[in-house]
């Protein structure tokens, strides 16, 4: 074993027992140390958390070694991180557990709802070991230019962040969807939740910031990241800190979770907001003020015809299979309704026609970032996922003459067309792939073409992509544990 | 077993091996099976997870990418495959084949949640088994296959970037799509491929240069492009000699597969001062010297005070009846008439269009009435037609025919004889009467193997038509150029060929002021219909979206705005500057020896 495995080893053992270190603090106050400590016969507090932290060591040198050569910003190890949290939850505690208890592995909907706590618990635990890994794997000497660099994004993450709420407050607080994300159970008083929007918005920008110095360049990569991103300020933010600064502690039960749910979807589409605002805001700065020359590849005229062909193409092809769906469903007429029809012929036409300006906008915003069929799966799914929030349960009910359906009772009716975008959205990222494959870049010869295929995956490979599909398809299995009562 | 298939069948084993661990757990934990594979229970449940599990093991591993020391990306491909199956099969497609509805409702999804978190595990289980058994085998057996760079590839070179070059690499790219062993060179004497059909308006400043070419570049994926002058074809040691520019070094690129598609160069008959005097009309460069010529000769004639002089700057003559020639005498008609109110010293009545052409009626592509039709119109506007003429000779100022009279004009155009490229004369290969190449039906050029032409340059036999040949036209090389390429494609995949077999659709001729006449599948058109056909029709043939925008933009501005007069710097002015100098210099010479 050479010394470069050891160091690898040493950060995670170290990033484990910081990881461990959160997750326990939340383990003891809800007086859960003694039962760990019951797996290994013992029965105290010591010993519990002893366990807990061995395992939390364990663990954070075996995520060490799993995303020894994922590369990129913190952003990208938190996503790993909080897959790997899901990864152990389901080996841990509901299948290991049980078995060294002499209990039967059940992994029905109650069981899950039960183990909800520890679902969270380990998604602290995955995201902050991420973060610990990353702060350790990072240069140690910084020079004044970096800490002025670090100044400047924190103030440009923040005032991006503000911005995102701001437009969030205009389009959804008429219809008072922006509550929950505000303001903790003190109740929805309009000082207090002003104040927590401001506050939300400017600490959800400067982590996002000290996350991701630097904007990921595609918009659909900006787009997946911010969303998750909400998923994980929707965990910091309504289940954790919210009900601790309230005063009622941690306990991340399921039922929390149900009442938190309503500020899900703002916590995604904030998240998005952000992340595409704070790439978005970056881009024009560059252009306006920066001096570094960029190599254009393409015009935006030629990309955005291409696109539109491809994405007509691909988003018909996945509106085909869907229809299929909705068919069975007989979800056709309440589409119609969109564009003041009833009939099913009227709503099929309104339905494919949503899928192709769907197809067009996720040709434009993931052109080149399928790189084989399963990142294609993957990105598709993930956007399949987004729309079902901002369109299936947002802008739906409000075309509709509505509000957005964000609570718990309502996303459950709405439960099935989140399963058919998600088919949807798969179907789209295949075909957009197919289709895009056929057209090379013309500036590279087979050779060079090749070369830049390998790199173009390899870059995604070590990049956060993998763990975002991964965490999106977690977030929509989420949903129906959440939801099913 | 090597790539794809290699990594398939590790795929397979570790979705086995997944399977059998998750199934396990299942059986001992009294977890429902059929609520894991959507059919079946109990043993039939888990053969039937088995088989599915292997299955998806398999197409896994096809559509991810193995690079060492990424684990966590197949740990998480396999839990997110997992995941779209679970979708797909359990919740879709089984309970459709079960005869019911999908199983999307919250309850049913809640009831399914088991088989849910056992397919997750399987995924992320299978994705780390492929991982640890993909090392493994690499080091037990490495693949078979070899690196790019070391396979022997098979060079297909063409030479010529028109219609006829571009259209059998961008063909020959489809059908061979990324296949390591093959390498597509096109080499061209210029970087764009140039949409003939509308240079007469190039040269009539109808359109803008560069909006009626499309770089070669962008309509290629995959295969080489060399812009350069191909000097030597050597059939013997089967290389293609070429150089950059007139003094670069030469080069060479050895072929396996060569088409030529070379085109056609102007043909003077060797009759004397044509070469040097006359304009031609083949390449943009001629068009937009044509077009600067043209403008330069209105700018002297506005300060011409000689009658004669004037008469000769303001005739313009065109030598031949045929596509080209017609298009040119219309457009430059309309092009003087639209500038020319700018040069109030300019006689009108001393403008002559004159076209030449050696038989009775023009067009002789066309059916008579339409040609009978262009001439009339033509006429009518004010150009006139010397028919059966030959032109015999040219001088400067001066075209001389063969029946001893002479035109006075500055601007001769040269649209009565195309020759293929000299190069082709020196291949040992039966060739034309024109010099043109010889081919069969398949496109293979007579005589030797693995050289194929097409174009301009070659005489393709028309089996419709015994002893005749397919008109040299761009409609005609595009064709020729995707069954080349399909002929190429099933030689060296041994496969039969295919022998060309093309009926033309129809031929278009724009005169001029928002008139044309056009045969299209033998119904024949003229006036506004045939010219808004003429445009359209072409307008949807030109390569490249922005092409036909930046075209259209042209046309939109031309019908509405007169044409641009600017001209920078032009050798015909110059020309005129230094004889006046001349002029005063010597009457000063003679002031002073006064």
């Amino acid at each position: 074993m050479d010394k470069h495995f050891w160091t690898v080893i040493r950060r995670g053992l170290l990033a484990g027992v910081l990881g461990g270190l959160v997750y326990g603090a939340a383990l003891a106050y809800q007086g859960r140390l003694p039962f760990l400590a019951t797996l290994l016969g013992g029965s105290s507090v010591i010993s519990g958390i002893s366990i807990h932290l061995i395992m939390s060591a364990l663990n954070g040198a075996l995520f060490s070694l799993l995303v020894l050569r994922q590369i990129g910003q913190r952003g990208e190890i938190l996503f790993w991180g909080m897959v790997f949290g899901v990864a152990i939850w389901i080996i841990g505690p509901l299948t290991i557990v049980p078995v060294l208890t002499g209990s039967l592995v059940v992994w029905d909907i109650s069981v899950i709802q039960k183990a909800f706590p520890d679902l969270i618990g380990h998604i602290w635990y995955g995201a902050t070991t991420a973060i610990a890994l990353s702060l350790l794997r990072q240069p140690r000497h910084r020079t004044s230019n970096d800490l002025r660099k670090i100044l400047s994004s924190s103030l440009w993450g923040a005032g991006t962040g503000l911005l995102a709420i701001w437009l969030m407050h205009l389009l959804f607080d008429p219809h008072f969807q922006l509550d929950f994300l505000a303001v903790s159970a003190a109740g929805p008083d309009s000082g207090v939740s002003m104040l927590g929007l401001i506050l939300t918005g400017a600490t959800g920008g400067l982590f996002y910031s000290f996350l991701y110095r630097h904007a990921v360049t595609s918009s659909g990569g900006n787009l997946v990241r911010g969303m998750l991103y909400g998923f994980f300020m929707w965990i910091a933010g309504p289940l954790t800190l919210m009900p601790l600064l309230a005063g009622y502690g941690i306990h991340w039960d399921v039922e929390l979770a149900r009442i938190a749910f309503k500020g899900l979807p703002g916590f995604l589409l904030f998240g998005t907001l952000l992340a595409l605002l704070y790439q978005k805001a970056s881009a024009l700065f560059r252009l306006l003020f920066g001096n570094t020359p960029h190599e254009l590849r393409e015009g935006s005229g030629t990309v955005g015809v291409r696109g539109l062909l491809r994405g007509t193409v691909a988003g018909f092809t996945g509106g085909l299979l869907f229809t299929f769906f909705m068919l069975k469903m007989g979800a056709l007429p309440m589409i119609a309704r969109l564009a003041g029809g009833s009939s099913s012929t009227y709503g099929l036409f309104v339905h494919l026609l949503i899928a192709i300006i769907i197809g067009i906008s996720y040709s434009l915003m993931f052109r080149g970032q399928s790189v084989d069929l399963s990142s294609a799966m993957g990105w598709g799914l993930s956007y399949g996922f987004f729309w079902w929030i901002l369109g299936g349960i947002t802008l739906m009910p409000l075309l509709l003459g509505g509000a957005p359906q964000w609570g718990a009772a309502q996303a459950a009716r709405a439960f099935p067309s989140l399963i058919g975008h998600l088919a949807y959205g798969s179907a789209l990222g295949i075909g957009a792939f197919f289709i895009e494959r056929r057209q090379n870049p013309w500036w590279l010869n087979k050779d060079a073409l090749l070369e830049a295929r390998t790199k173009r995956e390899l870059d995604q490979l070590q990049s956060s992509a993998p763990a975002l599909w991964t965490l999106t398809a977690i977030l929509a299995v989420l949903i129906p544990a959440l939801l099913a009562v | 077993m090597h790539g794809v298939k290699r990594d398939m069948f590790i795929g397979g084993i570790a979705g086995l091996f997944a399977g059998l661990i998750v199934g396990i757990l299942v059986q001992s934990q009294h977890i429902p099976m059929n609520g894991l594979v959507g059919l079946g229970a109990g043993n039939t449940g888990f053969l039937l997870f088995l088989f599915l599990s292997t299955f998806i093991g398999a197409l896994f591993s096809g559509s991810v990418r193995f690079k060492p020391g990424m684990i966590a990306p197949l740990f998480s491909g396999g839990i997110l495959i997992a995941f779209i199956w679970w979708i797909a099969g359990t919740l879709s497609l089984f309970p459709y084949l079960n005869g019911g509805s999908p199983n999307w409702t919250l309850r049913e999804v809640a009831d399914g949640f088991p088989a849910l978190v056992g397919y997750l595990m399987f995924g992320g289980l299978t994705g780390l088994g492929f991982y640890a058994l993909r090392r493994f085998f690499d080091q037990l057996v490495p693949s078979t296959i070899p690196s790019v760079k070391f396979i022997k590839k098979t060079q297909i070179v063409i030479v010529g970037a028109g219609f006829g070059g571009v259209y059998t690499a961008t063909r020959l790219e489809q059908l061979f799509g990324d296949a390591p062993d093959v390498e597509i060179t096109l080499i061209g004497q210029n970087n764009f491929l140039l949409f003939t059909p509308m240079l007469a308006e190039v040269a009539s400043n109808g359109l803008q240069a560069q909006h009626i070419s499309a770089p070669v570049r962008a309509a290629l994926k995959s295969a080489q492009f060399i812009r350069a002058y191909v000097d030597k074809i050597d059939t013997n040691t089967k290389k293609v000699h070429y150089s950059r520019n007139p003094f670069a070094a030469h080069q060479e690129i050895g072929y396996d597969q060569l088409v030529l598609a070379m085109g056609s160069v102007p043909n003077f008959f060797g009759m004397p001062g044509l070469q040097e005097h006359a304009f031609s009309l083949k390449t943009l460069a001629d068009a937009i010297h044509l077009r600067n010529h043209v403008l330069a000769m209105l700018e002297r004639a506005d300060s011409e005070n000689d009658p004669l002089e004037q008469k000769r700057l303001l005739t313009f003559f065109v030598a031949g009846g045929g596509f080209a020639g017609t298009e040119m005498i219309a457009e430059l008609f309309d092009l003087v008439h639209s500038v020319l109110r700018y040069y109030p010293h300019v006689d009108k009545k001393q403008l002559r269009f004159v076209l030449a052409h050696a038989h009775d009626l023009i067009l002789p592509e066309i059916s008579k009435r339409l040609a009978r039709y262009a001439m009339e119109t033509l006429t009518q506007r004010g150009v006139e037609f010397l028919l059966g003429k030959r032109v015999s000779a040219m001088a400067p100022g001066k075209v001389l025919f063969g029946d001893g009279s002479e035109l006075e004009t500055n601007t001769p155009i040269w649209t009565a004889g195309n020759q293929p490229h000299p190069v082709l004369k020196d291949i040992p290969v039966e060739h034309e009467r024109s010099g043109a190449l010889l081919v069969n039906e398949n496109l293979q050029v007579n005589g030797i193997n693995a050289i194929w032409a097409l174009g301009d340059c070659a005489r393709i036999p028309d089996p419709t038509n015994p002893g005749a040949f397919y008109p040299p036209t761009a409609q005609h090389a595009m064709r020729e150029g995707r069954a080349l390429a399909d002929n190429i494609y099933a030689s060296m995949r041994k496969k039969p060929l295919k022998p060309f077999h093309f009926k033309m659709i129809g031929m278009l001729v724009g005169l001029g002021h928002r008139t044309a006449v056009a045969e299209i599948r033998g119904m024949q058109f003229s006036g506004f219909l045939a010219w808004f056909m003429w445009r359209t029709i072409y307008l949807s043939k030109l390569p490249g979206f922005e092409k036909k925008l930046r075209v259209m933009i042209d046309w939109t501005i031309d019908l509405f705005f007169p044409r641009d007069i600017v001209l920078t710097e032009h050798p015909a002015l110059q020309e005129q500057a230094t004889e006046k100098f001349n002029a005063e210099a010597s009457s000063g010479k003679e002031v002073l020896n006064g």
